[in-house]
């Protein structure tokens, strides 16, 4: 395995007296898949938004290729988000009026990107998850898989080097979930990108490389049998 | 029912309160505005009739004499009734103790006040007698009015000469005080009225109708919730319905509440040369309340449309699909609307009140047409900007005018309606002439052609060593048979005033004028224009700025999720903030310049080729500035409002 691309050492969150990181440690390498489940108010959302450089923490350092980011101003931590992470959402991330291929063009326009020459990796992006021809289709006229297929073509068009997933499945039914999930490891694995997803579903976290699990803002192993327990 | 709506709404969290909240303001505001451009004809009604009974109807044995003239003092014009008693029935006119006189000189506060100092020789020597009492307010179009009552003898000369002004009364037999035409210029303030009435209830009306939807697009994903549950679609409509009727209710009251104690500073706007008396600004409860109840009918009306057009299935909200095109009818109806306006200034003529009122309801539709082509023109731009844009910010605007043209529209709505108004009048010369008296003046009063010679001998007696006199006749421009003679005295500026007293008690009849009088009276009305102008313009732009606030609010508020998570993928505010000001910006430019021409050019038959003149450049000048400042920073005020929801972070927001 690679070195560690996102590390995290000794992050510590509260809201107000609910401690939501007890002191966390992690790291992801490049080409690994790590699920992170818990039960609901765990604290998984706010690991997930402190590494991403969502919030700060209170204690600790999230780095990433050994930079400090938690450290950045909100401008840069911006910019860090747009350019070197992506997102999965459930749903929602999407902006209704606009076609499928400026959704996905839209990170690269927000980097400086003239539309004409966002549009082509954009179009290569969704032929890549299957979507050729509809990429003139708004977000509502795509069936949920597409749709979520479309936010995944956004969240790769960067190039990110680590991906954030947040019960990326959790709108879709069974199938349409387990394929979106396959497209999901298939094409960060490809592109050598770290993937953090949060989720309930065991049958999603048994997908990733790697499962953790978060109970009251502390870490419990890696283990899934003893998540499951 | 009612309860669960109230407690929906209560345990809504933020959102919901704001977005009820938002409605109601809304609704107070647009409740405000309503009532006063319903009271503003009231108003001019009240004080039409004041004026009525200085014109009564002629009566074959009357009691009494009455003609009337306007005289001057220096820049002031003064209303002046002349009555003589022809028998002891005579009654007292209105604001009079008692029938005057002979010599008697009642006048209004307001000139007695300007007399104060005055010397008796520079006015009161005109009426040959002295000051017996005040006129009162029953009897005075406003409070700032200028009016002198003359009792005089029957056989007066005054009472005798015709006036050859049309305006004015001349020497009539009446009975009483109690019919009569009202004041020519309130007939046309009235007139006018009306007319402000059309350009401020088409653009509140919008803005109110707009109101109701704030709600409706808010509850999405609660009544889907609700029909999960096993509501029925009525119930779910109904249960919209109270919460947005509530909210409008509310409003409705706050906002006549807020008319009536602003009727007080309201009244303060002067109007031919003087404010209001308050109790003119009084509706009557009955149109009030009819105001204050159309309202809330109008959102509830909207809403029940609203939220026909979104598909409340049990899973899920309302899915978006490609917007529908707008069709171009409403380019057609529009253009048939203007022409037919436009047509119809050129064919009929005349002033009959059903002309005027056919004209009237003429422009109200063309004005309405507005908003029915004004979605249209957004939509084709945002489709044109769409294909051409080349950042994120101008690509997102573009999307999201085709996407929901008539959400940009009633942003923007306000101030194109400001924008015709401001081009229509921008062809209307409003400047006011100087009045002041120069080092030399003549003064010029018109007498009848066959005792012209034997008026001029008298007023050349009378005015020896004053002034110069001369007799100058000549051809009627209209009749060309008929001869004019013009009495013309010439003096200093010192003295045009005390010339002007003499002349008025020698001669009877139209008072003697300098040529610049005459401008007095049109300096007062094109003031008026001006200052009515100026409150509609107000009026239309406090709509605007509210509605583009209040839309700007409700649209983070719909998007608030996809705003937050936009954020997590690391979208600067600063390109949504860009995108949200060029969704106002762009559509303002266009309409905004296009509204300009076209009422330039629908007034331009109506007014001929007066060309510009300054004070309508100025007005049409601060007219775009202040509306686009106003627009766009009622749309920069959801900026903290779009910066907390994309700071959200919570897991869960909703």
């Amino acid at each position: 395995m690679s070195a560690p691309m996102l590390t995290a050492h000794g992050l510590r969150k509260r809201y107000g007296t609910a401690v939501a990181l007890g002191g966390v440690d992690f790291a992801v390498a490049g080409g690994e898949s790590v699920a992170v489940t818990g039960p609901s108010g765990s604290g998984k959302s706010t690991l997930l938004h402190c590494l991403a450089g969502v919030i700060r923490p209170d204690e600790g350092e999230v780095r990433l290729f050994g930079e400090r980011v938690d450290t950045l101003s909100e401008r840069e931590r911006s910019h860090l988000r747009r350019t070197r992470f992506a997102f999965l959402f459930q749903f929602g991330q999407l902006l209704p009026e606009l076609p499928a291929e400026e959704n996905v063009a839209l990170p690269l326009m927000l980097g400086g990107t003239p539309r004409r020459k966002a549009l082509g990796p954009a179009r290569d992006r969704l032929a890549q998850l299957g979507l050729a021809g509809k990429e003139d289709r708004r977000p509502g006229e795509l069936s949920g898989g597409e749709a979520q297929r479309v936010a995944l073509a956004r969240a790769l068009v960067v190039n990110p080097a680590v991906v954030f997933a947040d019960e990326p499945t959790g709108a879709l039914d069974r199938a349409t979930g387990d394929q979106v999930m396959g497209v999901l490891l298939d094409t960060v694995s490809q592109l050598g990108a770290a993937l953090v997803v949060v989720t309930h579903d065991p049958l999603i976290a048994a997908r990733c490389t790697r499962t953790i699990v978060i109970h009251d803002g502390l870490l419990h192993g890696g283990d899934l049998a003893e998540a499951r327990r | 029912m009612t309860e669960l709506a109230w407690r929906l709404t209560r345990l809504g969290g933020r959102g919901a309160v704001l977005s009820t909240g938002l409605t109601a303001l809304a609704v107070a505001v647009a409740t405000l505005l309503l009532q006063f451009a319903v009271a503003g004809n009231f108003a001019f009604a009240e004080r039409a009739e004041r004026t009525e009974w200085r014109a009564p109807v002629a009566a074959e044995d009357g009691s009494a004499m009455i003609a009337t003239a306007v005289d001057y003092l220096g820049g002031d014009a003064i209303a002046r009734v002349d009555l003589a008693k022809l028998d002891e029935s005579a009654p007292a006119p209105p604001g009079l103790e008692s029938f005057p006189a002979p010599g008697e000189v009642w006048v209004s506060p307001a000139l007695a006040e300007l007399l104060e100092g005055v010397p008796d020789e520079d006015f009161l020597d005109r009426y040959e007698g002295t000051i017996a009492g005040t006129v009162g307010d029953e009897a005075l179009a406003h409070g700032g009015e200028l009016l002198a009552v003359v009792g005089r003898e029957a056989d007066d000369a005054a009472m005798t000469t015709e006036r050859s002004d049309g305006d004015m009364v001349s020497p009539t037999a009446i009975d009483g005080f109690d019919e009569g035409a009202p004041g020519f210029v309130y007939a046309f303030y009235q007139v006018l009225m009306v007319l402000a009435t059309i350009l401020m209830a088409v653009p509140v009306a919008v803005f109110g109708a707009a109101a109701a939807r704030l709600t409706v697009a808010r509850r999405d994903e609660r009544l889907a919730a609700l029909r999960l549950m096993g509501a029925t679609p009525g119930q779910v409509v109904r249960l919209t319905l109270i919460e947005t009727v509530l909210a409008a209710v509310a409003g409705s009251v706050a906002g006549t509440l807020l008319w009536t104690a602003s009727t007080p500073l309201v009244a303060l706007i002067p109007i031919d040369g003087g404010s209001w008396y308050v109790a003119d600004l009084w509706a009557g409860a009955p149109w009030m309340a009819a105001v204050a109840l159309t309202v809330p009918l109008l959102v509830a009306v909207s809403a029940v449309v609203g939220l026909r057009s979104v598909v409340i299935s049990p899973l899920g909200v309302a899915r978006r699909v490609r917007p529908k095109g707008l069709r171009s009818i409403r380019l057609v109806v529009f253009a048939l609307c203007a022409v037919a306006f436009m047509v119809g200034t050129q064919v009929v003529s005349g002033s009959d009140m059903i002309v005027v009122a056919v004209l009237l309801g003429l422009l109200a539709a063309t004005v309405a047409a507005v908003n029915l082509v004004g979605p249209w023109i957004v939509q084709k731009m945002g489709r044109t900007l769409a294909r051409t844009a080349r950042g994120p910010a101008r690509m997102l605007a573009a999307r999201r005018l085709s996407e929901d043209p008539k959400a940009a529209w009633r942003a923007v709505a306000g101030v194109a309606i400001a924008g015709f108004i401001a081009g229509s009048v921008a062809l209307f010369p409003l400047v006011q002439s100087d009045t002041e008296p120069e080092a030399t003046e003549t003064v010029t009063a018109t007498v009848a052609a066959e005792d012209a010679d034997e008026l001029t001998a008298r007023a050349e007696a009378a005015l020896a060593g004053l002034a110069e006199v001369e007799l100058v006749e000549r051809a009627d421009p209209l009749d060309e048979s008929e001869t004019i003679a013009e009495v013309r005295a010439t003096t200093s500026g010192d003295e045009v005033e005390r010339v002007r007293s003499v002349l008025t008690a020698t001669l009877a009849g139209d008072p003697p004028q300098r040529e610049v009088d005459e401008t007095i009276l049109s300096n007062r009305l094109v003031g008026s224009i001006r200052v009515g102008v100026t409150v509609v313009l107000a009026v239309v732009f406090a709509t605007a700025a509210v509605s583009a606030g209040i839309s700007a609010i409700g649209s983070v508020l719909d998007r608030r999720k996809t705003y937050r998570l936009l954020h997590l993928s690391g979208t600067p505010q600063r390109v949504l903030d860009a995108a949200r000001r060029q969704e106002t910006v762009l559509p303002l430019a266009l309409i905004g310049g296009s509204s300009v021409l076209a009422g330039m050019l629908i007034t331009s038959p109506l007014i001929g080729a007066m060309g510009l003149d300054v004070s309508g450049v100025l007005i049409l000048a601060v007219t775009l500035a202040v509306g686009a400042a106003a627009v766009i920073g009622a749309g920069a005020a959801s900026r903290p409002l779009l910066r907390s929801v994309m700071a959200d972070v919570s897991p869960r927001p909703d």
